[in-house]
């Protein structure tokens, strides 16, 4: 008969394992920290030059990208939602192709097609009639004002989904009443919608701001010195892991007074939940030319978010492949990327899995909640900062095997984490077991919990429940997390690029080499590959939206209650 | 003796501040049908969920069948107990079909005993030939079914149900009773149902522990808590009160309506309840009274009566068949041994669920000026 003593927590198999991944989380953070406040001599040095510019810098580049998102993703999402042109159902999903564009790769693309010998100026040259590229100065790309558009496009669909997702589902009523109190569109918009909307669009505008502090490929093709490509270059050129731990920490703590500003924008205000599906908006319908001009109007963010750049890298890729035919290389290098992430997320969506169903299968347990948030810290560090802190971790675990080897009158060992695969798939699950556990929870939290429960009674321990009961039911929850998870650790750059083994490459680093000799048009099939791994997920998600859509009988996994409710006296 | 098959011995719970348990200490013998019946947030569902396992009691002891389950120094987990459970949405599993539920309890014993034990089980609760369809493609009611046999199939000593009835509409609720009373006497198991509804209780329990605020008010057999209820509170359980105010001298309660026999209620003021079927319209009765309402409900009719005397307006029921005029006078008759004597210091709690309503009189709110047929005619439960 299993005893336990009343006051212990519940240190099972679903604890022990949760305690594990959560000081794998944490150790990163805390070697920071250490790190930073053991290197004492440069803090003054880095506080002088470096940081200070930097910082000006980012911040300057987040609040652009912060209100060009807003806008473009507000006004685009309150376009599809709210009036019915010719073509909206195909806006609908181009809009939302810049979410495939990783920033890098889409700053590569711009680049390549600005370049004075680029096509786009070429062209315009022909047309206006200069012959060298010194007669027409056009203002560079390379520039604040520059990356600002640049990041803009390849973000702006956060705020488009979170915000076309309140208009959709809870703007219906208000908006209604407003017309009917005689309120004109620009009125209904600015007093009912946008307000409803503003936990949406502060919550997008964060998301898209931890993406551009998370970027270190983008920014430094457009020649823009955030504190990412500062912490990067400190390590990378200057070998100087405390002065960049200590610019990373820096970071950090600009990163959560920033999260902190989100939290006062909003108000106090929950983020906008999706309520119950209610009556949708019924959209006003335009024709004729003004429909037209709509369609035109909304086909902006996705021109320059998508069509023309990844147009553009198609037919570089395809005139690539004509010129020279496949590389090896490319080859080579998709399957080790196939095979990292494809190991990561084995590795991430299963401790997801687990610390998710612990935590359901141990209700009220402080440990067993805490676990999961506590594994998903990663998710809001900037993939810089988390492999510097990494690179700490991983430098004394090796130190620390090869002392106790010698110790014991062994060989002394070499790098057993740094600079290994498993170190780089040990980062890769810090980083998105958020995206996992996120997804999971949400379905999981669907299942009643008298599932649970009843198996419990019927004689199964915890682990027999989460194989008989949640393994089948959260299969499709399991899956949809790990596209998710999978697509991330194809496209994730700066993490990868600090802690790959050496001579490892995936099709991300190999881009950013590209980029960084010049050779724009070597790495265009690279950059394909990566745009249309990231179109997975967004297929997936348009078409289960299309059949969420259409009646259906309801699936057998998710039919679980009978008719609760009726007649209960 | 042999053991209780379920002992709960002065079990104490809070959730936070909120107290749901104050003490609770009940025993089930083995085969016994016990019903824990109470509003709900009164603490019945608490005390189920600590006797399967689901909760753990702040204080107190749970043992079943001689066995420790559950003390202050020890806390033995659901799956290790041996007890059924049928949850008040059956928490069918959606993705096993009928069968593999109902044997979901019996993993690791013989693949034919399973196949035995499930064939036998689907044939008593009348579903031998859906053992391959799925929980969606079953009805409420075969849903409940399927349920029970699924916490029988192991054969526990006790079983455990809460509000296994709630799901399921009127008609067919009735029918649902009489057949879980015989598949449960059939496995031998002892059983605690949890419900809120008295006629639930009445139908299949031989016991019945009336609960309030996380404390049991009175337990016994039907006829004890049906006749001899302790308070005003446990009197109202089962059915609507007239109440009289009374003042009562050497055992006899003097009210506006007459006297009524109070033996051991101490002399001074008291409260006279009466069930409402105490009336009755009699060719010769003992007082008259105006009707001002009538309802046809099939069977009966509801007649709202104006008795001289009173306060409040008093519902009864009378044949459908007799003519009942609105704003005729009647005669009416008293049965005194439907009355109830309790001494005033009670504290005047309802125990009934204020939204079950009282058998056939659901659609009458007695309290309220409702003129007869004023096209409301449906049956609506509350």
């Amino acid at each position: 008969m299993p005893r336990r003593p009343a006051l212990l927590p519940a240190l099972d198999g679903f604890g022990l394992f949760g305690a594990l991944v959560g000081l794998l989380a944490v150790a990163p953070i805390a070697a920071l920290v250490a790190l930073a406040a053991g290197g004492d001599g440069p803090w003054r040095h880095l506080f002088t030059t470096v940081v200070p510019a930097a910082t000006v810098d980012t911040a300057l580049l987040a609040l652009g990208v912060a209100a060009f998102v807003a806008v473009v993703g507000t006004g685009s999402a309150w376009l599809v939602a709210t009036r019915d042109f010719p073509g909206r159902r195909l806006l609908e999903v181009l809009l939302l192709l810049p979410l495939a564009f990783p920033a890098y790769v889409l700053a590569y693309s711009w680049l390549d097609l600005l370049h004075p010998i680029g096509p786009l100026q070429t062209a315009l040259r022909g047309l206006l009639g200069y012959s060298r590229p010194a007669d027409l100065r056009l203002p560079d790309l390379r520039s604040l004002p520059g990356a600002i558009l640049v990041f803009g496009f390849a973000l702006y669909p956060y705020v488009h989904v979170a915000t076309r997702t309140v208009f959709l589902s809870r703007a219906a009523g208000p908006v209604e009443a407003a017309r009917m109190l005689g309120a004109r569109s620009s009125r209904v918009f600015f007093r009912v919608a946008l307000p409803l909307a503003r936990p949406a669009v502060a919550a997008g505008c964060a998301l898209a701001v931890m993406e551009t502090l998370n970027d270190v490929g983008a920014a430094e093709f457009l020649s823009v010195n955030t504190l990412t490509a500062a912490v990067y270059s400190t390590w990378i050129n200057r070998s100087d892991l405390p002065g960049a731990a200590q610019i990373a920490l820096a970071m950090l703590i600009f990163l959560l007074s920033l999260l902190m500003l989100e939290r006062i924008a909003r108000g106090g205000r929950g983020y906008a939940v999706a309520g119950r599906a209610t009556r949708r908006l019924e959209p006003r319908r335009v024709g004729g030319a003004r429909g037209v001009a709509l369609f035109v109007v909304g086909l902006m963010p996705a021109l320059f978010g998508f069509l023309v750049p990844a147009l553009h890298l198609v037919w570089q890729a395809a005139d690539r492949l004509a010129f020279a035919g496949l590389a090896e290389d490319i080859a080579r290098e998709t399957r080790d990327t196939v095979l990292l992430a494809a190991t990561a997320t084995a590795l991430g969506v299963a401790a997801a899995a687990v610390l998710v169903s612990g935590r359901r299968l141990h209700p009220g347990s402080p440990l067993h909640a805490a676990a999961p948030r506590i594994a998903s810290i990663g998710y809001a560090v900037p993939g810089t900062v988390l492999a510097i802190g990494l690179l700490a971790v991983y430098g004394a675990v090796d130190a620390g095997v090869r002392a106790l080897v010698v110790d014991l009158g062994g060989a002394p060992t070499g790098l057993l984490l740094s600079a290994s695969f498993a170190g780089l798939v040990i980062a890769l699950c810090l980083r998105f077991f958020r995206l996992a556990a996120a997804g999971i929870e949400t379905a999981a939290d669907r299942l009643p919990v008298t599932l649970d429960q009843s198996a419990r009674v019927l004689g199964r321990g915890r682990f027999a429940v989460m194989r008989a009961v949640h393994l089948p039911l959260l299969t499709p929850a399991y899956a949809g997390a790990a596209l998710l998870f999978f697509v991330d650790c194809m496209k994730e750059l700066p993490a990868t690029l600090l802690l790959r083994p050496l001579g490892f490459e995936t099709l991300s680093t190999h881009l950013y080499g590209e980029a960084a000799r010049g050779t724009y048009e070597n790495g265009a099939l690279a950059a394909c590959l990566i745009v249309a791994f990231g179109l997975l997920p967004i297929v997936v998600v348009t078409r289960i939206g299309r059949d969420a859509a259409r009646p259906r009988t309801a699936p057998p996994g998710l039919s679980a209650s009978p008719a609760v409710g009726r007649g209960a006296a | 003796m042999s053991p209780a098959a379920l002992a709960l011995h002065d079990l104490h719970h809070a959730y936070g501040r909120r107290a749901a348990l104050a003490g609770v200490s009940l025993e089930l013998h083995p085969g016994e049908i016990v019903a824990l019946l109470g509003p709900s947030g009164c603490g019945k569902t608490t005390l189920l969920r600590i006797a399967a396992g689901l909760e753990r009691p702040a204080a107190g002891d749970v043992h079943a069948g001689g066995r420790r389950l559950a003390g202050p120094d020890l806390f033995v987990e659901p799956e290790d107990r041996g007890i059924g459970l049928v949850f008040q949405d059956y928490a069918l599993f959606p993705h096993l079909d009928v069968a593999a539920n109902v044997g979901f309890g019996l993993a690791g014993r013989p693949r034919a005993e399973i196949r035995a034990t499930v064939a036998d089980l689907l044939d008593r609760i009348g579903l031998a030939d859906r053992g391959r369809s799925y929980p969606h493609m079953l009805s409420g009611g075969e849903q409940q079914r399927v349920a029970l046999a699924r916490a029988l199939a192991p054969r526990p000593a006790v079983l455990l149900m809460d509000e296994p009835f709630s799901n399921l509409d009127q008609r067919l609720r009735r029918g649902m009773r009489a057949e879980t009373a015989a598949l449960l006497r059939a496995s031998g198991a002892a059983a605690l149902l949890v419900t809120h509804d008295p006629d639930d209780a009445l139908a299949v329990a031989d016991r019945i522990a009336l609960m309030r605020d996380g404390v049991l008010a009175q337990v016994g057999t039907p006829e004890e808590v049906w006749h001899h209820p302790v308070d005003r509170g446990a009197a109202a359980v089962f059915a609507d009160l007239e109440e009289l105010p009374a003042t009562v001298r050497r055992g006899r309660a003097e009210t506006a309506l007459g006297g009524f026999a109070a033996p051991g209620v101490p002399d001074g003021p008291a409260l006279v309840c009466l069930h409402r079927d105490a009336f009755d319209l009699a060719a010769v009765g003992d007082f008259t009274a105006t009707v001002s309402a009538t309802r046809f409900v099939g069977e009966h009719r509801i007649v709202r009566l104006v008795v001289d005397g009173l306060p409040r307006p008093v519902d009864t029921r009378v044949d459908a068949r007799r003519p009942v005029a609105i704003g005729g006078r009647v005669s009416v008759a008293i049965d005194r041994s439907r009355a109830f004597v309790f001494p005033p210091d009670r504290p005047p709690e309802d125990l009934r669920h204020p939204a079950a309503p009282a058998p056939d009189v659901s659609d009458f709110r007695p309290c309220r000026g409702v003129a007869a047929g004023a096209g409301d005619g449906r049956h609506h439960e509350v």
